[in-house]
């Protein structure tokens, strides 16, 4: 479409840079800071435009391959078996957030067997890196 | 001690637990407005007028600070008759922020570290918001930079780089105030808003672990099955602190917390005190080492860009008698890099979401910060802890 996204978010910058921030007053601090995290944001913004549903979905093949790995060995007490109807039935959707708190409530259900946590521990860590990674690639046009 | 009782997870510090549970109750409140530079002003002033010790007092120089993740901070000359000209830092609570913590507690300790270590003098309070707006605490002006001038670095003090000379002089005042700040008698504080974790040895890690682990389940956006697998860590590996090494733990002593005069290299004030609790001395030392507001160099990380975490903790044992436990070491390393997380993925997050935040923008360039904890996070957790 034109204009494009890209464009439309580069000029959201030279407006910023070019005549927001130099009709600051200098000794105004937070006002000269939040105007270098908005340009900041933009340019992050521009790296990563277009890529969210791709990233989206690789975090949600990733979980729902954790969420298989932890249901083949999950077992223990009343709270566990809970967390393990609620993992099924999050499984059976699509929702990131659903799912990845579906994951975790599992893992720290207090009954659940030894077995199981001494089994969750290497999958969980081997996601863990990966999405780490993941996340990391994403925002670094933020620096950090 | 049955095993239930040591990793319950209900067992909190009387205040903090209230504490958290207030700010919930802020959670369905509309956007925060951001009060105007005047409208601050007329309140300060209505303030100051109700304090019969002050003499026909104005608000004069008041500016909007920038800086912190966490208080709405505001600079303002207050002068009186008869009387000089005093610089004053009001400390302001948004709605919700990257923390939750008391301005009560806050101000008590830095009364209580007066003459201890330079910090901030807690001069006036408004804990409940009544007649500032929002709970507040004002304290003195201390000069002086969180990094050199000439530098650039990420937010809050991450990626700061000392020159040789620097990093040497700041070192010895970080390692002295450390001493110093930890030799604080807790028992004889003269303030009920500390609770100490004195009921058996494991209740200082378990009031931590059921704080933070509290703080992300209340505001969890996102679940991160690496931090279940550190909570279920930690709730098993709970490390035990006898009374003696109890302290008053600051919790985010670090480069970037602390201010100094760049032409004599003299920490001037230690800041940011509000996560302030008793605690095991541990806490503070794997804090200082996170790597985010660290360096490495050849290899080897510098805790706080001052010094290897070893050379650290040496030091620390030289200055107090207090030998390092690594496995406790290990486990508050664990805990703070969770804090972390906590703090930038679901603390600010929420904040953000929910518009209750004066600066929304900060919090949510924070929010990616955690993805770098996290890989922290994993790889100690990969790395197991040391037998």
């Amino acid at each position: 479409m034109n204009p494009s996204t890209e464009l439309r978010l580069k000029s959201m910058m030279r407006a910023v840079s070019e005549n927001i921030m130099p009709a600051i007053d200098p000794a105004n601090s937070i006002a000269q800071e939040q105007a270098g995290l908005l340009l900041g944001h933009i340019n992050a913004l521009i790296q990563q435009q277009g890529k969210e549903p791709e990233i989206d979905q690789q975090e949600l093949e990733a979980l729902q391959k954790l969420g298989s790995a932890l249901l083949s060995s999950a077992e223990g007490g009343e709270q566990t078996m809970q967390c393990i109807t609620n993992l099924k039935q999050a499984m059976e959707g699509s929702c990131v957030t659903t799912l990845s708190l579906a994951v975790e409530n599992l893992i720290i259900a207090q009954d659940a067997s030894e077995a199981f946590k001494s089994a969750a521990w290497q999958p969980v860590l081997d996601y863990s890196g990966d999405a780490a990674a993941r996340g990391r690639e994403w925002f670094k046009p933020m620096g950090f | 001690m049955t095993l239930s009782n040591k990793t319950c997870s209900k067992d909190f510090e009387p205040a903090i637990e209230s504490m958290l549970n207030d700010a919930l109750k802020l959670r369905d409140l509309p956007p925060y407005k951001v009060a105007t530079t005047p409208e601050i002003q007329a309140r300060l002033e209505a303030f100051f007028k109700e304090d019969p010790s002050l003499k026909s007092p104005q608000v004069e120089g008041l500016k909007h600070l920038g800086g912190g993740a966490s208080k709405e901070q505001y600079v303002f000359d207050l002068k009186q008759e008869g009387a000089a000209s005093q610089r004053c830092v009001l400390r302001m609570d948004p709605l919700e922020s990257a923390v939750v913590t008391s301005r009560e507690r806050e101000a008590a300790i830095l009364d209580l570290m007066q003459g201890v270590v330079p910090a901030p003098k807690a001069l006036w309070s408004d804990y409940t918001g009544e007649k500032l707006g929002r709970p507040a605490m004002i304290t003195d002006f201390i000069p002086g930079v969180t990094k050199p001038s000439n530098s650039t670095s990420n937010v809050s003090g991450f990626g700061t780089v000392f020159d040789q000379p620097t990093r040497e002089s700041l070192s010895q005042s970080f390692m002295k105030y450390f001493a110093a700040m930890h030799s604080v008698d807790w028992r004889n504080s003269g303030y009920d808003c500390f609770q100490a974790p004195a009921a058996d040895e494991y209740q200082a890690a378990r009031w931590q672990l059921n704080w933070w682990t509290k703080v992300w389940h209340d505001d969890v956006t996102e679940g991160y099955p690496l931090m279940g697998l550190a909570e279920r860590w930690m709730r098993d590996n709970l490390p035990a602190t006898q009374p003696e090494d109890l302290v008053f733990v600051h919790s985010d002593y670090r480069t970037g917390n602390f201010l100094y005069n760049e032409e004599t290299l003299e920490i001037t004030t230690i800041l940011d005190w509000e996560l302030i609790h008793i605690g095991d001395y541990h806490e503070d030392l794997a804090w200082a080492a996170i790597s985010s507001w660290s360096t490495v160099e050849d290899g080897v990380l510098f805790a706080s860009g001052l010094m290897p975490l070893e050379q650290m903790c040496e030091q620390y044992t030289q200055a107090t008698g207090r030998p390092i436990n690594k496995k406790s070491l290990y486990f508050y390393q664990v805990l703070g890099l969770y804090k972390c997380v906590a703090i930038c993925l679901a603390t600010s997050m929420n904040a953000t979401r929910n518009a209750h935040n004066h600066q929304d923008a900060l919090l949510s360039w924070l929010g990616a910060a955690g993805y770098t904890f996290l890989a922290d996070l994993h790889t100690l957790l990969e790395g197991g802890c040391p037998e």
